[in-house]
């Protein structure tokens, strides 16, 4: 049983097996390429394929179908070989170019990377290479040999490419390997070929007049016979093993891929603390107060995005197991276009949400602080009763805490820097900062974070969080606090006050955990310690 | 310097003289045509007589008439043109002079 394809040639359609559908295109195509160059090649072509559909006519009876291999020999046998249609009355280095040049351009066209068995050292790998570029294989040994003694990546390089590179078996695939057009002709000098160098194999002594890389490449390949094959042994387990990684894995994260989405999951584990406050995905969908048609998109467009390659991984895993090989043309396409699509969908979806986001806008709110009784101004922070759990999630450098009830969502820290005041009163300069769509919602969304901090005497109070409503959702606000110390007053840092001091230029460069605890003065040069310098200098 | 070389270049030479001179009487298919080169031994694979054709086609020595095949495509008749006949009988006239002058000067050196 043999497989055929039916072509049309010149109006006639034939019935061919795929081995002479193959020769015959290949006849054809090296014919044309000959012509490329001259006037009328279209012309001779269709001369040349109706005299074949003629000749393919005369043998077809009611018993004799099928255009077989033998057929098409017989036919190029009565057209000639392609070097017989040079028409040498052309100007003769007009054929010569376009002779190398069609030439040249089969070869190209036709070579394709094998293994080289026959002149193989370890695995034939760097032979097949060689013969790909055009170049002697002892260079890409030589290379292989560099890597391997420098780190050893040359080993896991070889066994790779070892397993992914398939062995030239064939003549034709030979041929193909070295770049020869495959010609009927060719084949059998192949095959000679390959029968001389059989019997030179099992001639007792080898003084062959063979050059010396071939020599050494001999030596070699009884060196690494034995070991060769046991590596193979290797690789070939090796590809089991890894055949059964790919499907257990790729099995085991399209399931977590599917719950972390759909479910209430928690894939966004990583972005939690170890102290436990999970974030799923629906949270933050609700933190980003988006649409819920917008949520099922984002919830199919990923599990497509991420679900294709998994499968995929799975499906190669599959092939490496067993010998398992879906033959569906254009499958893979399809499917690769297909995920294409869902990316560029995902990059939309990911563009439309981000354009919530380009404005970014600023509201500052001064309060000069006339009641201050000292020249010591207590700084504290409001008793946390929201945040005593402490649901520490990094989720940006500069936000440290989420909180979300009914109505609001609670974000801590708010950022206090303190700076030297231009006049003789202390100051607290309220910054809140948002993001939207555009200036106006920008300017509303920052006007509407709510921020408190209580002055009574001469202590200060600052709320370790600020509150979005939940309806404007979150706009990566922020809260920055300025306090201004006029010069020759003091400052207090209490215990609770280093979860929001951030920064704090201060004349001896002291860190902010180091200055909790100790009163601060203004001076001229800035913040200066004076209780601390018994401990440090 | 090769002799095959030498020997298809002699034959190509006369090549277009030969297929000029067998449509001079009558029309051909290229088959036709090619019958009568392999029995001259001018030819031996049909792939060689395409290119020519359509290259003295194209010279306008050459034209042809389409026709009905009852065994594939239609086939293409050749015929000599005005010019053709010109052409056919200036090589007529070239050849018959070059085979005197091949077989004098041939054989004044076999004989010396």
């Amino acid at each position: 049983m043999n497989k055929t394809v039916s072509v049309n040639i010149s109006g006639y359609i034939f019935n061919i097996e795929d081995a002479a559908f193959d020769k015959l295109n290949r006849y054809l195509n090296t014919i044309r390429g000959y012509f490329s160059e001259s006037a009328g090649a279209e012309e001779i072509i269709e001369d040349i394929e109706a005299r074949i559909a003629e000749l393919f006519q005369e043998r077809i009876t009611d018993n004799y179908q099928v255009i077989k291999l033998i057929d098409v020999d017989e036919i190029i046998a009565i057209m000639g070989e392609p070097e017989a249609y040079i028409d040498e009355e052309m100007e003769e280095e007009e054929v010569n170019e376009a002779y190398q040049r069609s030439e040249r351009k089969i070869r190209n066209k036709y070579r394709k990377l094998y293994r080289d068995p026959d002149d193989s050292v370890v695995g034939g790998v760097s032979a097949g290479i060689g013969h790909y570029f055009g170049i002697d294989p002892i260079w890409i040994r030589l290379l292989f040999i560099v890597l391997v003694l420098g780190g050893g990546s040359g080993v896991l390089i070889y066994i790779i490419l070892w397993i992914i590179i398939p062995q030239a078996k064939t003549a034709a695939e030979k041929l193909e390997m070295r770049g020869d057009p495959v010609t009927a002709e060719n084949i059998g000098r192949a095959v000679s070929e390959e029968y001389s160098s059989l019997k030179k194999k099992f001639t007792p002594k080898k003084e062959d007049i063979k050059e010396t890389g071939d020599k050494v490449g001999n030596a070699f390949q009884d060196f690494f016979g034995f070991l060769g094959k046991l590596l193979h042994l290797l690789v070939a387990s090796l590809g089991k093993i890894f055949g059964f990684l790919f499907v257990f894995f790729g099995l085991l994260s399209i399931v977590a891929l599917i719950f972390g989405v759909m479910g209430t999951g928690e894939i966004f584990n990583i972005i939690s603390d170890s102290e436990g406050l999970h974030f799923s995905f629906h949270d933050l969908m609700v933190l980003f107060a988006v649409s819920p048609g917008y949520v099922t998109w984002v919830y199919v467009v990923s599990i497509f995005v991420l679900g294709l390659p998994l499968l995929a991984f799975v499906y190669l895993g599959f092939g490496l197991l067993t010998d398992f090989k879906l033959r569906v043309r254009g499958f893979g396409l399809a499917l690769f276009i297909f995920w294409i699509g869902f990316s560029i969908a995902g990059i939309a979806l990911f563009g439309n949400l981000a354009r919530n986001y380009v404005e970014e806008h600023e509201v500052k709110e001064v309060y000069e602080l006339t009641t201050v009784e000292s020249d010591t101004l207590m700084v504290d922070v409001l008793p946390d009763t929201l945040f005593e759990f402490n649901h520490a999630v990094r989720f940006r450098n500069d936000l440290d805490f989420i909180e979300v009830t009914d109505d609001h969502i609670f974000l801590g820290n708010p950022l206090l820097d303190i700076v030297k005041s231009n006049d003789d009163l202390f100051k607290v300069t309220v910054k809140k900062e948002s993001r939207g769509s555009n200036r106006k919602e920008a300017r509303e969304f920052a006007r509407d974070i709510e921020y408190n901090f209580i002055q009574l005497g001469s202590i200060i109070s600052f709320s370790p969080f600020y509150s979005l409503t939940k309806e404007n959702g979150y706009h990566f606000d922020q809260v920055r606090i300025v306090l201004e110390v006029p010069e020759g007053k003091a400052i207090l840092l209490s215990e609770g006050s280093e979860r929001i001091i951030y920064d704090i230029d201060n004349v001896t460069h002291t860190w902010d955990r180091d200055m909790v605890g100790k009163v601060w003065t203004m001076t001229k040069e800035g913040l200066e310690c004076i209780d601390c310098d018994l401990e440090e200098n | 310097m090769k002799v095959e070389n030498t020997k298809a270049q002699m034959r190509k030479g006369v090549l277009e003289y030969c297929i000029l001179s067998i449509l001079r009487d009558d029309e051909a298919y290229p088959s036709d045509i090619l019958g009568r080169l392999k029995d001259g031994k001018l030819i031996v694979v049909e792939g060689t007589l395409y290119p020519l054709l359509t290259r003295l086609k194209n010279a306008g020595l050459l034209a042809y008439r389409w026709e009905e095949s009852k065994s594939g495509p239609p086939r293409k008749y050749y015929r000599l043109t005005e010019l053709g006949q010109q052409f056919t009988q200036e090589l007529s006239k070239t050849w018959t002079e070059l085979v005197q002058a091949v077989n004098t000067t041939t054989k004044k050196t076999t004989k010396s």
